[in-house]
Protein backbone atom coordinates (compact mmCIF):
# COMPACT_ATOMS: atom_id res chain seq x y z
CA UNK A 1 0.00 0.00 0.00
CA UNK A 2 2.93 2.31 0.55
CA UNK A 3 4.69 1.37 -2.64
CA UNK A 4 2.27 2.88 -5.11
CA UNK A 5 3.90 5.23 -7.57
CA UNK A 6 1.62 8.06 -6.53
CA UNK A 7 2.81 7.76 -2.95
CA UNK A 8 6.47 7.91 -3.85
CA UNK A 9 7.88 11.35 -3.31
CA UNK A 10 11.22 12.17 -4.88
CA UNK A 11 12.85 14.95 -2.90
CA UNK A 12 15.61 15.32 -5.49
CA UNK A 13 13.04 16.78 -7.89
CA UNK A 14 12.18 19.39 -5.31
CA UNK A 15 15.82 20.35 -5.03
CA UNK A 16 16.36 20.81 -8.75
CA UNK A 17 14.36 24.01 -8.73
CA UNK A 18 15.76 25.44 -5.54
CA UNK A 19 19.43 24.54 -5.89
CA UNK A 20 21.50 25.75 -2.97
CA UNK A 21 23.66 28.80 -3.64
CA UNK A 22 27.44 28.47 -3.87
CA UNK A 23 27.90 30.30 -0.61
CA UNK A 24 30.74 28.06 0.50
CA UNK A 25 33.31 30.00 2.43
CA UNK A 26 37.02 29.41 1.95
CA UNK A 27 39.28 30.35 4.84
CA UNK A 28 43.07 30.47 4.60
CA UNK A 29 44.39 30.30 8.18
CA UNK A 30 47.18 32.53 9.58
CA UNK A 31 50.03 30.05 9.08
CA UNK A 32 48.79 28.62 5.78
CA UNK A 33 50.54 29.19 2.49
CA UNK A 34 48.64 28.83 -0.80
CA UNK A 35 50.45 28.70 -4.15
CA UNK A 36 48.81 28.55 -7.57
CA UNK A 37 45.52 29.55 -9.15
CA UNK A 38 43.40 30.01 -6.07
CA UNK A 39 39.76 30.40 -7.03
CA UNK A 40 36.43 29.91 -5.33
CA UNK A 41 32.79 30.46 -6.13
CA UNK A 42 32.04 31.46 -2.56
CA UNK A 43 33.64 34.15 -0.47
CA UNK A 44 37.32 33.94 0.51
CA UNK A 45 38.85 35.00 3.81
CA UNK A 46 42.67 35.23 3.77
CA UNK A 47 44.58 35.36 7.04
CA UNK A 48 47.79 33.70 5.78
CA UNK A 49 49.73 34.13 2.53
CA UNK A 50 48.72 33.51 -1.06
CA UNK A 51 50.81 33.66 -4.22
CA UNK A 52 49.68 33.17 -7.83
CA UNK A 53 46.19 34.36 -8.70
CA UNK A 54 43.11 34.86 -6.54
CA UNK A 55 39.65 34.74 -8.09
CA UNK A 56 36.21 34.74 -6.52
CA UNK A 57 32.71 35.48 -7.75
CA UNK A 58 31.91 36.64 -4.25
CA UNK A 59 33.58 38.69 -1.51
CA UNK A 60 37.29 38.64 -0.71
CA UNK A 61 38.50 39.57 2.76
CA UNK A 62 42.22 39.91 3.39
CA UNK A 63 42.68 40.33 7.11
CA UNK A 64 45.45 42.22 8.87
CA UNK A 65 48.69 40.25 8.68
CA UNK A 66 47.75 38.52 5.42
CA UNK A 67 50.13 38.63 2.46
CA UNK A 68 48.92 38.35 -1.11
CA UNK A 69 51.41 38.28 -3.99
CA UNK A 70 48.88 37.75 -6.76
CA UNK A 71 46.55 39.34 -9.26
CA UNK A 72 43.19 39.51 -7.55
CA UNK A 73 39.71 39.59 -9.07
CA UNK A 74 36.56 39.58 -6.98
CA UNK A 75 33.01 40.89 -6.78
CA UNK A 76 33.83 43.00 -3.72
CA UNK A 77 36.82 43.15 -1.40
CA UNK A 78 37.96 44.31 1.99
CA UNK A 79 41.75 44.60 2.22
CA UNK A 80 43.55 45.03 5.53
CA UNK A 81 46.77 43.17 4.72
CA UNK A 82 49.60 43.44 2.20
CA UNK A 83 48.87 43.01 -1.53
CA UNK A 84 51.39 42.97 -4.36
CA UNK A 85 49.54 42.67 -7.66
CA UNK A 86 46.62 44.15 -9.54
CA UNK A 87 43.16 44.32 -7.98
CA UNK A 88 40.13 44.04 -10.27
CA UNK A 89 37.00 44.47 -8.17
CA UNK A 90 33.60 44.61 -9.87
CA UNK A 91 31.79 46.31 -7.04
CA UNK A 92 33.13 47.87 -3.82
CA UNK A 93 36.73 47.90 -2.62
CA UNK A 94 37.32 48.81 0.99
CA UNK A 95 40.91 49.47 2.01
CA UNK A 96 41.58 49.48 5.75
CA UNK A 97 44.19 51.63 7.48
CA UNK A 98 46.55 48.71 7.95
CA UNK A 99 46.59 47.83 4.23
CA UNK A 100 49.61 48.14 1.93
CA UNK A 101 48.88 47.75 -1.79
CA UNK A 102 51.47 47.80 -4.58
CA UNK A 103 49.63 47.42 -7.88
CA UNK A 104 46.91 48.84 -10.09
CA UNK A 105 43.35 49.02 -8.81
CA UNK A 106 40.16 48.79 -10.84
CA UNK A 107 36.80 49.02 -9.10
CA UNK A 108 33.36 50.67 -9.13
CA UNK A 109 33.33 52.09 -5.59
CA UNK A 110 36.40 52.76 -3.50
CA UNK A 111 36.85 53.58 0.16
CA UNK A 112 40.28 54.15 1.69
CA UNK A 113 40.84 54.51 5.41
CA UNK A 114 43.52 56.92 6.65
CA UNK A 115 46.86 55.18 7.14
CA UNK A 116 46.59 52.88 4.12
CA UNK A 117 49.58 52.83 1.77
CA UNK A 118 49.00 52.63 -1.98
CA UNK A 119 51.25 52.60 -5.02
CA UNK A 120 49.71 52.16 -8.48
CA UNK A 121 47.07 53.42 -10.89
CA UNK A 122 43.42 53.61 -9.89
CA UNK A 123 40.74 53.18 -12.56
CA UNK A 124 37.06 53.53 -11.79
CA UNK A 125 34.31 52.41 -14.14
CA UNK A 126 32.12 55.52 -14.14
CA UNK A 127 34.97 57.79 -15.20
CA UNK A 128 35.92 55.55 -18.13
CA UNK A 129 32.41 55.91 -19.62
CA UNK A 130 32.54 59.72 -19.42
CA UNK A 131 35.81 59.76 -21.42
CA UNK A 132 34.28 57.58 -24.15
CA UNK A 133 31.17 59.78 -24.60
CA UNK A 134 33.31 62.90 -24.99
CA UNK A 135 35.50 61.36 -27.69
CA UNK A 136 32.85 59.87 -29.99
CA UNK A 137 31.03 63.05 -31.20
CA UNK A 138 34.35 64.56 -32.38
CA UNK A 139 35.00 61.64 -34.73
CA UNK A 140 31.48 61.90 -36.22
CA UNK A 141 31.80 65.62 -36.94
CA UNK A 142 35.12 65.09 -38.71
CA UNK A 143 33.50 62.52 -40.99
CA UNK A 144 30.62 64.82 -41.89
CA UNK A 145 32.91 67.75 -42.73
CA UNK A 146 34.90 65.64 -45.15
CA UNK A 147 31.73 64.55 -46.96
CA UNK A 148 30.54 68.14 -47.28
CA UNK A 149 33.85 69.19 -48.78
CA UNK A 150 33.75 66.49 -51.44
CA UNK A 151 30.13 67.39 -52.28
CA UNK A 152 31.13 71.04 -52.47
CA UNK A 153 33.99 70.23 -54.84
CA UNK A 154 31.60 68.51 -57.21
CA UNK A 155 29.10 71.36 -57.03
CA UNK A 156 31.92 73.88 -57.57
CA UNK A 157 32.88 72.29 -60.86
CA UNK A 158 29.33 72.21 -62.27
CA UNK A 159 28.50 75.98 -62.43
CA UNK A 160 31.22 76.89 -64.95
CA UNK A 161 29.92 74.14 -67.25
CA UNK A 162 26.45 75.73 -67.02
CA UNK A 163 27.97 79.15 -67.67
CA UNK A 164 29.81 77.89 -70.77
CA UNK A 165 26.60 76.59 -72.27
CA UNK B 1 11.46 -6.23 -2.11
CA UNK B 2 13.05 -4.98 1.12
CA UNK B 3 16.27 -6.33 2.65
CA UNK B 4 17.20 -5.51 6.24
CA UNK B 5 20.86 -5.59 7.28
CA UNK B 6 21.13 -5.93 11.07
CA UNK B 7 24.41 -5.01 12.74
CA UNK B 8 26.03 -7.57 15.00
CA UNK B 9 25.52 -5.52 18.18
CA UNK B 10 21.73 -5.62 17.77
CA UNK B 11 21.60 -9.22 18.95
CA UNK B 12 22.24 -7.93 22.49
CA UNK B 13 19.33 -8.61 24.80
CA UNK B 14 18.66 -4.94 25.55
CA UNK B 15 17.63 -4.36 21.94
CA UNK B 16 15.22 -7.34 21.78
CA UNK B 17 12.04 -5.43 22.58
CA UNK B 18 12.96 -2.50 20.31
CA UNK B 19 13.69 -4.79 17.37
CA UNK B 20 10.39 -6.62 17.92
CA UNK B 21 8.53 -3.29 17.90
CA UNK B 22 10.32 -2.22 14.70
CA UNK B 23 9.52 -5.51 12.97
CA UNK B 24 5.84 -5.27 13.97
CA UNK B 25 5.67 -1.71 12.66
CA UNK B 26 7.31 -2.70 9.37
CA UNK B 27 4.83 -5.56 8.94
CA UNK B 28 1.94 -3.13 9.59
CA UNK B 29 3.26 -0.81 6.88
CA UNK B 30 3.65 -3.74 4.49
CA UNK B 31 7.37 -3.22 4.06
CA UNK B 32 8.74 -6.16 6.02
CA UNK B 33 11.42 -8.16 4.24
CA UNK B 34 14.35 -10.52 4.47
CA UNK B 35 16.64 -10.04 7.48
CA UNK B 36 20.40 -10.53 7.14
CA UNK B 37 22.78 -10.25 10.09
CA UNK B 38 26.16 -8.65 9.43
CA UNK B 39 29.21 -10.40 10.88
CA UNK B 40 32.57 -8.62 11.38
CA UNK B 41 33.97 -9.93 8.07
CA UNK B 42 30.84 -9.88 5.92
CA UNK B 43 31.47 -8.55 2.40
CA UNK B 44 28.53 -6.15 2.18
CA UNK B 45 29.03 -5.30 -1.50
CA UNK B 46 28.84 -8.97 -2.52
CA UNK B 47 25.94 -9.62 -0.16
CA UNK B 48 23.87 -6.75 -1.55
CA UNK B 49 24.77 -7.64 -5.17
CA UNK B 50 23.45 -11.17 -4.60
CA UNK B 51 20.23 -9.87 -3.08
CA UNK B 52 19.72 -7.46 -6.00
CA UNK B 53 19.94 -10.46 -8.34
CA UNK B 54 17.19 -12.09 -6.28
CA UNK B 55 15.00 -9.00 -6.70
CA UNK B 56 15.86 -6.66 -3.83
CA UNK B 57 14.98 -3.01 -4.52
CA UNK B 58 15.53 -1.41 -1.13
CA UNK B 59 18.29 -2.17 1.36
CA UNK B 60 17.70 -0.97 4.91
CA UNK B 61 20.60 -0.67 7.35
CA UNK B 62 19.70 -1.28 10.98
CA UNK B 63 22.40 -0.06 13.35
CA UNK B 64 24.44 3.06 14.07
CA UNK B 65 26.94 5.38 12.31
CA UNK B 66 29.56 2.64 12.13
CA UNK B 67 27.13 0.20 10.49
CA UNK B 68 26.07 2.86 8.01
CA UNK B 69 29.65 3.73 7.10
CA UNK B 70 30.73 0.11 6.87
CA UNK B 71 27.91 -0.90 4.52
CA UNK B 72 28.07 2.22 2.39
CA UNK B 73 31.85 2.32 1.91
CA UNK B 74 31.54 -0.45 -0.66
CA UNK B 75 27.79 -0.73 -1.30
CA UNK B 76 27.41 2.77 -2.76
CA UNK B 77 28.17 1.08 -6.12
CA UNK B 78 24.89 -0.87 -5.93
CA UNK B 79 21.91 0.55 -7.74
CA UNK B 80 19.25 0.18 -5.07
CA UNK B 81 17.53 2.49 -2.65
CA UNK B 82 19.03 2.61 0.81
CA UNK B 83 17.10 3.11 4.00
CA UNK B 84 18.33 3.51 7.56
CA UNK B 85 16.82 2.55 10.90
CA UNK B 86 19.08 4.00 13.59
CA UNK B 87 19.32 1.91 16.75
CA UNK B 88 21.41 2.49 19.88
CA UNK B 89 24.04 5.14 20.62
CA UNK B 90 26.41 6.93 18.15
CA UNK B 91 23.76 7.96 15.67
CA UNK B 92 24.72 11.35 14.29
CA UNK B 93 24.22 10.55 10.60
CA UNK B 94 20.54 9.77 11.26
CA UNK B 95 20.07 13.30 12.58
CA UNK B 96 21.53 14.78 9.39
CA UNK B 97 19.26 12.55 7.29
CA UNK B 98 16.24 13.57 9.36
CA UNK B 99 15.57 10.02 10.54
CA UNK B 100 14.38 9.60 14.14
CA UNK B 101 16.06 6.92 16.27
CA UNK B 102 14.13 3.70 16.90
CA UNK B 103 10.60 2.74 15.87
CA UNK B 104 9.73 6.18 14.40
CA UNK B 105 12.27 5.55 11.63
CA UNK B 106 9.74 3.07 10.15
CA UNK B 107 7.42 5.97 9.30
CA UNK B 108 10.22 7.69 7.37
CA UNK B 109 10.97 4.45 5.56
CA UNK B 110 7.34 3.93 4.58
CA UNK B 111 7.04 7.45 3.12
CA UNK B 112 9.96 6.84 0.72
CA UNK B 113 11.13 10.43 0.48
CA UNK B 114 14.20 9.85 -1.70
CA UNK B 115 17.27 11.96 -2.43
CA UNK B 116 20.51 11.41 -4.29
CA UNK B 117 23.51 12.11 -2.12
CA UNK B 118 27.09 13.02 -2.96
CA UNK B 119 29.66 10.66 -1.49
CA UNK B 120 33.40 10.96 -1.01
CA UNK B 121 35.77 8.67 -2.90
CA UNK B 122 39.20 7.83 -1.50
CA UNK B 123 41.65 5.31 -3.00
CA UNK B 124 38.98 3.03 -4.54
CA UNK B 125 36.40 3.14 -1.78
CA UNK B 126 33.60 5.42 -0.69
CA UNK B 127 33.32 7.34 2.52
CA UNK B 128 29.98 8.60 3.63
CA UNK B 129 30.37 10.58 6.80
CA UNK B 130 33.96 11.83 7.17
CA UNK B 131 37.66 11.27 6.50
CA UNK B 132 40.34 12.17 9.02
CA UNK B 133 44.13 12.36 8.56
CA UNK B 134 45.89 12.48 11.91
CA UNK B 135 48.56 15.21 12.41
CA UNK B 136 51.41 14.55 9.99
CA UNK B 137 53.77 16.35 7.61
CA UNK B 138 51.56 16.47 4.51
CA UNK B 139 51.23 18.50 1.33
CA UNK B 140 47.81 19.11 -0.16
CA UNK B 141 46.99 19.94 -3.79
CA UNK B 142 43.44 21.06 -4.54
CA UNK B 143 41.70 20.41 -7.86
CA UNK B 144 45.14 20.45 -9.59
CA UNK B 145 45.07 24.22 -9.28
CA UNK B 146 46.78 25.23 -6.04
CA UNK B 147 48.94 23.73 -3.33
CA UNK B 148 48.45 24.32 0.38
CA UNK B 149 51.21 24.01 2.96
CA UNK B 150 52.07 25.57 6.29
CA UNK B 151 54.82 28.01 7.11
CA UNK B 152 57.70 26.35 8.94
CA UNK B 153 56.87 22.79 10.04
CA UNK B 154 54.46 21.17 7.67
CA UNK B 155 52.57 19.19 10.33
CA UNK B 156 48.83 19.45 10.05
CA UNK B 157 45.62 17.55 10.58
CA UNK B 158 43.03 17.16 7.84
CA UNK B 159 39.32 16.47 8.18
CA UNK B 160 37.05 16.05 5.15
CA UNK B 161 33.35 16.17 5.89
CA UNK B 162 30.59 14.83 3.74
CA UNK B 163 27.55 13.91 5.81
CA UNK B 164 28.51 14.50 9.41
CA UNK B 165 29.01 17.97 10.81
CA UNK B 166 32.55 18.65 11.91
CA UNK B 167 32.83 19.63 15.57
CA UNK B 168 35.73 21.78 16.68
CA UNK B 169 35.83 20.67 20.28
CA UNK B 170 39.08 22.31 21.40
CA UNK B 171 37.66 25.77 21.03
CA UNK B 172 34.40 25.66 22.90
CA UNK B 173 32.57 23.19 20.67
CA UNK B 174 32.06 25.37 17.61
CA UNK B 175 30.01 23.42 15.08
CA UNK B 176 30.43 23.60 11.32
CA UNK B 177 27.42 22.16 9.55
CA UNK B 178 28.30 20.64 6.20
CA UNK B 179 25.64 20.17 3.54
CA UNK B 180 26.04 17.00 1.50
CA UNK B 181 24.05 18.45 -1.41
CA UNK B 182 26.33 21.38 -2.08
CA UNK B 183 28.23 19.61 -4.86
CA UNK B 184 31.56 19.91 -3.08
CA UNK B 185 33.37 18.34 -0.17
CA UNK B 186 34.80 20.53 2.55
CA UNK B 187 38.28 20.09 3.94
CA UNK B 188 39.34 21.44 7.33
CA UNK B 189 43.08 21.86 7.78
CA UNK B 190 44.45 22.39 11.26
CA UNK B 191 48.18 23.13 11.46
CA UNK B 192 49.91 22.06 14.66
CA UNK B 193 51.08 25.16 16.54
CA UNK B 194 53.27 23.34 19.06
CA UNK B 195 53.47 20.04 20.87
CA UNK B 196 53.03 20.31 24.61
CA UNK B 197 53.90 17.86 27.38
CA UNK B 198 52.68 14.25 26.98
CA UNK B 199 52.56 14.79 23.18
CA UNK B 200 49.45 16.93 23.55
CA UNK B 201 49.15 19.13 20.48
CA UNK B 202 48.01 22.71 20.24
CA UNK B 203 46.27 23.56 16.98
CA UNK B 204 45.78 26.79 15.14
CA UNK B 205 42.37 27.88 13.95
CA UNK B 206 41.27 25.76 10.98
CA UNK B 207 41.44 26.65 7.32
CA UNK B 208 38.45 25.63 5.21
CA UNK B 209 38.64 24.67 1.54
CA UNK B 210 35.65 23.42 -0.48
CA UNK B 211 36.92 21.10 -3.22
CA UNK B 212 36.01 18.46 -5.79
CA UNK B 213 39.36 16.69 -5.97
CA UNK B 214 42.29 16.73 -3.60
CA UNK B 215 45.66 15.01 -3.49
CA UNK B 216 47.39 14.45 -0.15
CA UNK B 217 51.05 13.43 -0.30
CA UNK B 218 53.71 12.73 2.30
CA UNK B 219 57.24 11.29 2.39
CA UNK B 220 56.30 8.99 5.27
CA UNK B 221 53.07 6.98 5.77
CA UNK B 222 50.25 8.80 7.50
CA UNK B 223 47.12 7.47 9.24
CA UNK B 224 43.83 7.85 7.38
CA UNK B 225 40.54 7.22 9.16
CA UNK B 226 37.52 6.97 6.87
CA UNK B 227 34.13 6.19 8.41
CA UNK B 228 35.89 4.83 11.52
CA UNK B 229 38.28 2.56 9.60
CA UNK B 230 42.04 3.24 9.86
CA UNK B 231 44.66 2.65 7.15
CA UNK B 232 48.23 3.84 6.52
CA UNK B 233 48.87 5.64 3.21
CA UNK B 234 51.60 7.72 1.55
CA UNK B 235 49.41 9.24 -1.15
CA UNK B 236 45.65 9.56 -1.30
CA UNK B 237 43.31 11.07 -3.84
CA UNK B 238 40.01 12.31 -2.44
CA UNK B 239 37.23 13.21 -4.83
CA UNK B 240 33.49 13.60 -4.97
CA UNK B 241 31.12 11.10 -6.54
CA UNK B 242 28.15 13.28 -7.34
CA UNK B 243 24.64 11.99 -6.64
CA UNK B 244 25.90 8.44 -6.25
CA UNK B 245 23.76 7.28 -3.36
CA UNK B 246 19.97 6.86 -3.52
CA UNK B 247 18.74 7.17 0.02
CA UNK B 248 15.42 7.49 1.83
CA UNK B 249 15.44 10.54 4.11
CA UNK B 250 13.16 12.21 6.61
CA UNK B 251 11.37 15.52 6.34
CA UNK B 252 13.68 17.11 8.89
CA UNK B 253 16.88 16.43 6.94
CA UNK B 254 19.59 19.05 7.31
CA UNK B 255 20.32 19.72 3.64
Amino acid sequence: MFQKNSDIYDASEEQEGGAPDNGLETIVGPSMQVEGNFSSEGSIIIKGSVSGTVKTKNRLTAEEGSQIVANVSAQSANIAGHVKGSLVIKDTLEIAGSAQIIGDIQCATLSIAPGALLSGKIKMKGLEDVGKTEETPKRRSVGRVKKKRTDGAVSDTTPPKDGAE
Amino acid sequence: MYIYLYDDFIKKKKYDSLIKEIETQLTDFGIAGKILRLQPFTNTEKLIAEEIKKGATTVVIVGNDKTFGRVMSYAAYCKVYFGFIPVGPENTIAEVLGIPIGVDACHVLSRRRRVRLDVGWVNNRFFISYLHILPHAIRVAYDERFVVSTRGRNTMELVVCNLQPFRWKEKGGKDYVVHPQDGKLEAFLRPVKKTLLLKKKQFEEPSIFPFEEMLVVSDTPFTVEADGRQTKEKKIKISLAKKRLNIIVGRGRKF
